[in-house]
C-alpha cells in the first residue's frame, strides 16, 4: 500500500533521524532500507531525500563524511547528540499524535 | 553527447543558484542514480530500461533542484568563501616576515610600555589638551663637569593609541629657567661651552613608550642650580606652560 | 565533527577579527587616508583641527615589487600653525617619512614637493606672488693637519619664479621642469645641491657630502593691482628641493 505524499510529508525527517540511528548511511542506502523496512509503503521520490539531508545537515542534527566504498567516493551521514534529542522529541510527539487520532477513528467507529 | 541522466542532474543543479555547490550535489546524485541502475540490473533488468526506471525513481528535477536551493543559501555560501578567503589571507599576513619580526616585538615592547606607567605624583603640575594630558615634576639634580643637570620628569597619557613610529612631539617643547631661555635640544655626546652652554636633552634609559602612556626625562644642562623651569609649546594651542619647581630641594 | 557551513562562517569572521586586530595594532595603527594622517600629526604633536590645505600624492612601483610604493604629501593648518608631513605607505605599513620629517611653522610655511615649492599662509587677499631663492655656494674642507673643518662662501645665485594661487592658502612655484637633467649645473636643483658640500675628512679621492643648509625664501604677495602686500621671509631645507617626489 502507498501512502498520500501529504501524510507522509511531516513524518519523513523523522524517518530519516530513525535510519540513521542505529547506524551511519548513504543516501541511496538509506532508501532501500526505508523501503525494505516499511515493506515498500514509503517510497519517497528519491532525489527528494538529498535536499532533506542537505538540510539535516545544516541544521546539525546529522553529520557527514565523505568515504570510498567499491571504487566509489560516497557521502556518509550519521546521526549527531542534537539529531537524536529531535528524533526523541519527534517520536513523543509522534506518540500523542498518533494516540489522538486513533481516538478520534475509534471514537467515530463506535458512535 | 549528454545522456538523459546529465540532462535531469543539469536541470537540477540549474536551479541551485549557489553554483560553487552544484559540483558536490551532482556527484552525490549520480553516485546514488548509478547504485539503482547496477542493483536493477542485477535483478536483470536491460540496461536502457534500468537507466530509464532509475532516473524516473529520482523524481522531478525542477522539484528537487528548488527544494536544494533552498538548503543551499546563496548569502550564506558566499559570505562563507569571503570569510575562508579572508582569514586565509589575515593569517598569511599574520605568519608573514616582516609582521613576526618586527611586528610583534613591537607588540610586546609598547605593552610592556605601557603595564610600566607609574601614577605621576599628586604634585605634579598637569596641563590637559585635546589629545592628551601632560604632568611634570622635578627630578633629580646634580653636578656634572662643573654643570648643573636638572632631570624634568614627563607623563604622557594619550586619549588614543599613538602610532608605532616616533614618541609624542615633545621636541617642540621650549625650555626655560629662571635665568631664560635654553637653546635648543641637543645630542647626550655633544659637549659645549660658552654662552650656549644652556641646554636640553633627553635621558633615554628613563623612558618608556607604551601604546598611549609614556614617560620621558628631560635633562636640562644648566649653568647653575635653577629655581624652577618651564615647558612650552611654540605652536598653535601652545597658550601653555608647564612649571616644576626645586626650590625646595634647594 | 565537521562544523556546518554556518558555523565555519561565524568562526572564520571571528578568527578575522582577531586577526585583524592583531595586525593592525601591530602595525602600530597606520593611517590609511588623510584624514586619519592629520589625526596622527595631532597626536604625536600635541595640536588640534588640522585641516588639509594641499594633497600630493605619488606612487611608484618597481618590477621586483608586488606592491607599488605610494606617498602623500599634506600641507595643513590650523589656526596660525601650519604644518607639512609625508607618509610612505607600501601595502599596508605606514611609516612617516624621516627624510622630510615634519615641519612646522607659524604664520606661514613653505615645502617643496617633487620640482615645486608650496607656499602656504593667509593669502585670501593676495592675488599673486613672486619668489625668490638663493643659493650661495658653501664648502667645508677638512684640514688634514689640525682635523678642524673651515667653511668657505662662495657666489651667490638667486632664482626668481612666478607664482600660481592653487587657493586661499597656497601659492605654487614651478622651479624645475618635467625632465630637467641631473646635469643641469645651472638649476636651482642642481646648486641647493652641488654648492653645498662637505669635503671629508681623510678623502684623497676629493669624496665629499652634501650638507644640510637653510636656504632664505623670499616670498613676494602683490593685490589686485599689482601693488606689493607683504613680503615673507622664509627657509627651505636644499636636500627638499633636490629631492625627486
Amino acid at each position: 500500500m502507498k501512502i498520500d505524499k501529504s501524510l507522509m510529508s511531516g513524518s519523513t525527517m523523522m524517518l530519516i533521524l530513525s535510519l540513521l540511528a542505529k547506524e551511519e548511511m548513504y543516501g541511496y542506502q538509506m532508501i532501500t532500507e526505508l523501503a525494505r523496512r516499511s515493506n515498500k509503503t514509503f517510497e519517497l521520490k528519491e532525489g527528494t531525500l538529498y535536499p532533506i539531508l542537505h538540510g539535516l545537515e545544516a541544521e546539525r542534527l546529522v553529520s557527514v563524511r565523505e568515504k570510498k566504498a567499491d571504487g566509489r567516493v560516497r557521502k556518509y551521514y550519521r546521526i549527531t547528540k542534537k539529531g537524536l534529542k529531535t528524533l526523541d522529541t519527534k517520536k513523543e510527539e509522534w506518540g500523542v499524535f498518533t494516540e489522538q487520532v486513533n481516538a478520534v477513528i475509534h471514537g467515530a467507529s463506535l458512535a | 553527447m549528454r545522456d538523459d541522466f546529465q540532462i535531469w542532474v543539469d536541470a537540477v543543479c540549474e536551479q541551485v543558484r549557489f553554483w560553487p555547490d552544484r559540483k558536490g550535489i551532482e556527484k552525490e546524485l549520480r553516485v546514488h542514480y548509478e547504485d539503482r541502475c547496477r542493483d536493477l540490473e542485477r535483478l536483470h533488468y536491460e540496461r536502457p530500461l534500468a537507466a530509464q526506471r532509475s532516473l524516473e525513481a529520482m523524481g522531478n528535477a525542477q522539484e528537487v533542484g528548488r527544494a536544494l536551493d533552498r538548503v543551499h543559501k546563496p548569502w550564506l555560501g558566499w559570505l562563507w568563501e569571503v570569510s575562508r578567503c579572508l582569514a586565509l589571507a589575515l593569517t598569511v599576513l599574520a605568519l608573514s616576515a616582516n609582521f613576526l619580526t618586527i611586528g610583534l616585538p613591537t607588540l610586546a615592547e609598547r605593552t610592556r610600555g605601557e603595564l610600566a606607567w607609574e601614577e605621576p605624583p599628586e604634585s605634579a603640575s598637569r596641563v590637559e589638551l585635546e589629545h592628551a594630558t601632560i604632568w611634570a615634576a622635578p627630578g633629580d639634580l646634580r653636578e656634572q663637569d662643573g654643570k648643573t643637570v636638572a632631570e624634568v620628569r614627563l607623563w604622557i597619557k594619550m586619549r588614543d593609541p599613538l602610532a608605532a613610529n616616533g614618541g609624542v612631539g615633545t621636541l617642540f617643547f621650549t625650555w626655560r629657567d629662571d635665568k631664560g631661555e635654553l637653546s635648543r635640544w641637543e645630542f647626550d655626546s655633544f659637549s659645549r661651552t660658552g654662552p650656549e652652554s644652556r641646554y636640553w636633552t633627553y635621558n633615554a634609559e628613563a623612558s618608556s613608550t607604551g601604546w598611549t602612556r609614556f614617560r620621558q626625562t628631560v635633562k636640562l644642562v644648566l649653568d647653575g642650580p635653577p629655581r624652577w623651569a618651564e615647558a612650552s609649546y611654540p605652536l598653535s594651542g601652545g597658550d601653555w606652560t608647564l612649571q616644576v619647581k626645586w626650590e625646595e630641594a634647594l | 565533527m565537521r562544523l556546518t557551513r554556518g558555523q565555519q562562517t561565524v568562526r572564520n569572521l571571528i578568527l578575522c577579527v582577531l586577526l585583524g586586530t592583531l595586525s593592525y595594532t601591530a602595525l602600530g595603527f597606520p593611517p590609511y587616508t588623510v584624514q586619519g594622517m592629520l589625526d596622527r600629526v595631532e597626536r604625536q604633536y600635541l595640536l588640534s583641527g588640522l585641516e588639509p590645505l594641499l594633497v600630493k600624492r605619488n606612487s611608484l612601483r618597481y618590477s621586483n615589487d608586488f606592491f607599488s610604493w605610494h606617498t602623500t604629501s599634506v600641507l595643513a593648518r590650523t589656526g596660525d600653525t601650519y604644518v607639512y608631513a609625508s607618509w610612505s605607505r607600501h601595502f599596508l605599513e605606514v611609516w612617516p617619512e624621516y627624510g622630510r620629517n615634519l615641519n612646522m611653522g607659524r604664520d606661514a610655511l613653505c615645502t617643496a614637493i617633487d620640482g615645486t615649492l608650496y607656499v602656504a599662509g593667509p593669502f585670501e587677499n593676495a592675488a599673486s606672488a613672486a619668489v625668490e631663492i638663493t643659493v650661495e655656494r658653501t664648502t667645508q674642507v677638512c684640514d688634514p693637519e689640525t682635523e678642524e673643518y673651515t667653511t668657505a662662501l662662495g657666489e651667490q645665485r638667486t632664482y626668481s619664479y612666478p607664482g600660481i594661487k592653487v587657493n586661499n592658502g597656497i601659492f605654487s612655484f614651478r622651479y624645475r621642469e618635467e625632465g630637467e637633467s641631473w646635469l643641469d649645473e645651472s638649476s636651482l636643483s642642481s646648486t641647493s645641491r652641488e654648492w653645498y658640500r662637505e669635503y671629508l675628512k681623510g678623502s684623497t679621492g676629493g669624496g665629499y657630502s652634501i650638507i644640510h643648509a637653510d636656504l632664505p625664501v623670499k616670498v613676494t604677495l602683490y593685490d589686485g593691482d599689482g601693488g606689493v602686500l607683504e613680503i615673507l621671509a622664509l627657509t627651505i631645507d636644499n636636500y627638499e628641493l633636490d629631492s625627486r617626489w
